[in-house]
């Protein structure tokens, strides 16, 4: 039972991070292979908070804004220019993170990490357990997937996708295509905050190797299959490629094999959807 | 003297990563696919010429076959997923996602069929061997990874400018589309570079990894810091690119007087986010463009 | 006296090519000018230029007197200067009335805290554009196809919203390029009686036309191009009797 719960609930966390991944590669349509890295800046920074003395509701706001500025900073530089800029940006911020993540280990605790994460309890109910958490995780997705059906429907995300579509005719209608895009990267790296403090609060431990450049592979992996630019794609994307590991393991596979195993999974299917089924499952052209 | 010695180092890393770069540029100037994968051809190079080399194989014939396998494994990756993208006008952005799905499966695939550890050539003795020049210690893989690194990049500039098939290629790169009317068949020709960058790459894996050591998954940085010094010097020629790797080895050096190593990659890219801001154009000025 | 917009001596040059070579006309309000000259001349450059879409090498381009030349693209829209493409660059994936609604002078509800925090704030901002953006689309005809997909419409119609999309920036001088080719024959006179009837409401409007007969319908004023120079501008009756433009436009160049 447990064991389920805790699947949803990492399904949940993820499509909130997937979402997150949508708003960039599906609504603008520009590469990301950081969502991990944004993610863990949300974790340790909630994690550092919580255990600071500051309140949930805080330490969650703090992490979130911290992560959207984040976004944006290291945004800009390539959003500012055309072409293939914003790929090197984009690896580059999840290596410098990793690396970040590992050496400032003041901060961070380094290889081994910050652990005893303290969940927050709302009068006397405690989000220890996943028959608790499992509430506010669905809670948040359910909060976020009306962020992202708001955001899309409103006048500001039928210009995004215009945006996406011929940005010098966007430009001609007089639009601030910079400002639009630093809009979306903000709260994209919010949505990514958050999945990272959820992430943080229902491990109660966090290290380096959970926010890797295989977890943003992955991240992008579950984007790709449930497909770009809808609601159910981001959703149904994380409940399948969660469940991979798990058929993993109904294989008898020697241990040290199953990481790259599952890694090479996770490239076979990115591959064979961009040769076969770019749209994904539920998804839209990208 | 131990700053020369820093200098020497780090012009040996810019070498390796100048080959990186150069390979890197080849095939994103003519192709258009921002490569990624490279990464995964640059480690797959380097375990098989370890795998042959444990195997009793001499050294010289293990860097050959890698060489040839991974020319082959280029060839293979753009006749069976890029060209089938490009002919589908698939988005740069697909593109992109395939490469990477592309790295994850070389990668992955090393550290199943090897192993996923950090490993070095235990079977090459002469691997720790050092040269004395003046106040300068050299390992011969050091050495050697300079050497093969210029041959690499004359070898290239006087293939794209004498012969035929590297005249062809660079007609095809400055205009696909024209190409394509006229009889060059850039399909045909994308197939030749992918081949010639995934044989080059082969050297400078396989000497860092006899110099240092070697893990599948570090490759990504290697390969990050080609494209930064790509970007840096401005897309466009061979030389410029390697100029530029050099210049970037030298520097990503000389800060580990200041820094500790683990900080570098992060100083080295923090620089280039401050670099691009105030130079968009790289410092030779022509812009990196996807070509078109 | 001041004329509407006025480009005086502009040069363009593309790496030794040169596009555009001291280009001068003027355009005045209410008129319709038409651009004229062979494939090549430099009639997009031209655009391009006075849009901010490329920077000239020389000279000025002025809106009512005000130099707008090296203003920055999003600026010269704000000014009151819309364009459209020879090739059209519609947003094919939206509605056509989305494809207006995202081309609205009307900035507000363009971010992300309004559309997600205050989302009945941001709902009536959008049926306000929706409402602006359908009168615009009665202008030119367009406002029993507005929720199609712009894959949906015909290419007259896909025209058409071309111009309505400049419409909705609020252009006082509009742009279009070659707003008339490929068009059948009901298509070209809808065509046609669009660009009387907004000249009638007192726009200015700069045009890439191609056929004489229609040249001769609408323009006020001729600019004749060719090779990156202007070789004749007046009156419709002067510059379309002149035997030696003639023979450059029909002769297709030298
Ligand atoms: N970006 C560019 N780079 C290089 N040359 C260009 C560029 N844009 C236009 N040209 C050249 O400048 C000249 C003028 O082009 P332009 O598109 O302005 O002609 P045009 O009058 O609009 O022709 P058409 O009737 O075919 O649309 C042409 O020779 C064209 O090849
Ligand atoms: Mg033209």
């Amino acid at each position: 039972m447990n064991f389920f719960l805790s699947y949803i609930i990492l399904a949940e966390i993820f499509a909130i991070v997937a979402l997150s991944t949508n708003f960039l590669v599906g609504v603008i349509g520009i590469f990301s292979v950081s969502q991990a890295a944004i993610m863990g800046v949300g974790a340790y920074a909630y994690a550092i908070a919580v255990m600071a003395g500051i309140p949930f509701p805080l330490a969650l706001l703090l992490a979130i804004t911290l992560c959207a500025l984040l976004n944006v900073a290291t945004s800009l530089p390539s959003l500012r220019l055309e072409g293939d800029y914003f790929v090197v940006t984009s690896f580059g911020l999840q290596i410098v993170a990793t690396a970040v993540f590992m050496n400032w280990s003041a901060v961070t605790g380094g290889t081994s990490g910050i652990a005893g994460i303290p969940a927050p309890r709302f009068s006397g109910l405690s989000f220890d357990e996943p028959e608790n958490f499992v509430f506010l995780s669905t809670f948040a997705l359910g909060l976020a997937s009306a962020g992202y059906w708001l955001l899309m429907r409103s006048s500001y995300g039928r210009t995004l996708h215009a945006i996406r579509l011929d940005e010098l005719a966007a430009v001609a209608a007089g639009r601030h295509v910079l400002q639009m895009k630093l809009g979306i990267s903000a709260v994209s790296g919010a949505y990514a905050g958050l999945g990272g403090a959820l992430y943080a609060i229902f491990m109660s431990f966090i290290d380096p190797s959970s926010f890797e450049i295989h977890v943003s592979v992955l991240i992008l992996t579950m984007l790709v299959v449930g497909g770009a630019r809808t609601l159910a794609g981001s959703i149904l994307g994380p409940f399948i490629i969660l469940a991979v590991p798990q058929m993993l393991t109904l294989l008898a596979l020697p241990p040290h094999l199953i990481g790259p195993l599952r890694s090479l999974a996770f490239g076979v299917i990115l591959v064979s959807f961009m040769l076969w089924l770019p749209k994904g499952l539920a998804g839209r052209k990208i | 003297m131990l700053f020369l010695q820093l200098i020497a180092d780090g012009l040996v890393n810019g070498c390796a990563i100048g080959v990186v770069a150069i390979t890197f540029t080849y095939v994103y100037t003519t192709t258009g696919v921002f490569h990624v994968a490279h990464a995964g051809v640059f480690t797959l190079g380097g375990y098989l010429a370890w795998y042959l080399s444990k195997e009793g194989i001499p050294f010289v014939l293990c860097v050959a076959l890698a060489m040839v396998i991974c020319a082959a494994v280029g060839a293979a990756i753009e006749k069976g997923i890029y060209e089938k993208l490009l002919k589908r006008q698939a988005t740069p952005l697909v593109q992109l996602i395939a490469s990477l799905g592309l790295l994850a499966v070389l990668q992955n695939l090393v550290a199943i069929l090897f192993t996923p550890n950090v490993l070095q050539f235990e079977s090459i003795a002469w691997r720790m061997k050092v040269l004395h020049f003046g106040p300068i210690d050299l390992t011969i893989p050091q050495v050697l990874t300079v050497f093969t690194a210029f041959a690499a990049v004359y070898g290239l500039i006087y293939f794209s400018t004498k012969t035929n098939l590297g005249r062809r290629i660079r007609a095809v790169a400055s205009n696909r589309t024209l190409a394509e009317i006229t009889r060059l068949k850039p399909f045909e020709v994308y197939v030749y570079v992918m081949a010639i960058s995934s044989a080059l790459v082969v050297l400078p894996s396989v000497f860092i990894g006899l110099d240092q050591a070697m893990q599948p998954y570090s490759s990504v940085l290697v390969l990050l810091t080609a494209v930064i010094a790509v970007i840096s010097g401005g897309l466009g020629s061979i030389r410029g690119a390697f100029s530029a790797s050099l210049v970037m080895g030298i520097v990503q050096n000389a800060v580990l007087i200041v820094v500790p190593g683990r900080w570098s990659i992060a100083l080295t890219f923090t620089l280039f986010i401050v670099f691009i801001l105030f130079r968009p154009t790289g410092l030779f000025a022509t812009k990196i463009r996807r070509a078109s | 006296m001041v004329h509407m917009l006025q480009v005086e001596n502009v040069t363009k040059n593309f790496l030794g090519l040169r596009a555009l070579d001291a280009c001068s006309f003027s355009l005045d309000q209410g008129e319709v000018t038409c651009l004229v000259g062979p494939n090549g001349a430099g009639k997009t450059t031209v655009f391009d230029c006075i849009t901010g879409f490329l920077n000239p090498d020389a000279g000025t381009i002025m809106l009512n007197g005000e130099t707008i030349t090296g203003m920055n693209r999003r600026k010269i829209v704000q000014k009151g200067i819309g364009r459209s493409f020879q090739n059209l660059r519609l947003f094919e994936e939206l509605s056509v009335i989305d494809n207006v609604i995202v081309c609205l002078a009307d900035d507000s509800g363009n971010d992300p805290i309004t559309a997600i925090l205050r989302p009945f704030h941001s709902q009536k901002i959008l049926d306000r554009k929706r409402g602006e953006a359908l009168k615009i689309l009665e202008r030119v005809g367009l406002e029993h196809k507005a929720d199609h997909f712009v894959t949906q419409i015909s290419f007259g119609q896909q025209k058409l919203l071309c111009i309505a999309r400049v419409l909705a920036t609020q252009a006082k001088v509009m742009l279009l390029d070659e707003p008339t080719s490929g068009l059948s024959a009901t298509a070209l006179k809808n065509m046609v009686d669009v660009i009387r009837q907004l000249s009638a409401a007192g726009m200015t409007l700069l045009v890439v036309e191609h056929n004489t007969k229609i040249v001769r319908d609408i323009a006020d004023k001729i600019v004749f191009m060719h090779q990156g120079r202007v070789l004749a501008s007046g009156v419709p009756g002067d510059v379309l009797e002149r035997r030696d433009l003639a023979d450059i436009y029909f002769g297709g160049g030298n």
